[in-house]
């Protein structure tokens, strides 16, 4: 049997590249483990938050502990992110490399050009935006190169 | 860059699949060469030529695209 298909039922979807990962099957397991130190990071640093506002009355050490708890699992994370980089096939590297560029730049225009709009009246924003925003920008930028390449 | 890759390929008969397989490396990365929007590193060329049994210049011209 010809194994050989037509280049159009060849070219995978952007969405089954998203649904299924894309890369090898290493590159997958590291994509699912980021993920999850990901994951436990943003519902940490949800609850943390939560929890230090309320108004339970937390211990001194407490308080630090579920401070420090959401960045430890960032820096897992962080760990993670650069294991898959690191043993990433050659072409997810490059998405990758595309969309942390386009992440940084959107970011540092976004709030290099926003303390200017602040200084003629816009509303000032936080850091969270900031961040928010650089953050969707790189997955933003993750989308358009695995598009180009898919 | 131009490359014969999807010639070699078809003339063994072997899917993207099978290829990126053989190769350790995706199949979006097999596709991405084929159609010439990305040009693979020096490790991964020598990988497809010792795969192919041909020099580099023999699958990858430089001159075209």
């Amino acid at each position: 049997m010809n194994e050989m298909n037509s280049k159009k039922t060849e070219q995978q979807s952007l969405w089954s590249m998203i649904k299924c990962g894309s890369g090898t099957a290493q590159d997958r397991r590291n994509q699912y483990r980021f993920t999850a130190w990901m994951l436990a990071w943003a519902i940490s640093l949800v609850a943390a938050t939560w929890a230090l506002k309320s108004e339970f009355d937390f211990s001194h050490p407490l308080d630090w502990f579920i401070a420090i708890v959401p960045t430890t699992f960032g820096i897992a994370g962080l760990f993670a992110y650069l294991r898959f980089l690191r043993e990433a096939d050659e072409m997810i590297r490059r998405i990758q490399l595309e969309g942390l560029a386009i992440g940084f730049g959107v970011g540092v225009l976004f709030i290099m050009g926003y303390l200017l709009l602040e200084r003629v009246g816009a509303p000032a924003i936080n850091s969270h935006d900031t961040v928010a925003i650089m953050m969707l920008a790189w997955v933003f930028g993750q989308l358009m190169a695995m598009r180009r390449y898919r | 860059m131009k490359n014969r890759l999807r010639v070699l390929r078809a003339e063994r008969e072997w899917s993207q699949a099978s290829l990126a397989e053989k190769l350790q490396v995706s199949r979006q990365t097999v596709n991405a060469i084929e159609t010439g929007k990305y040009d693979p590193g020096l490790p991964l060329a020598f990988k497809i030529s010792r795969l192919f049994e041909q020099q580099i210049e023999e699958i990858f011209d430089p001159e075209e695209g």
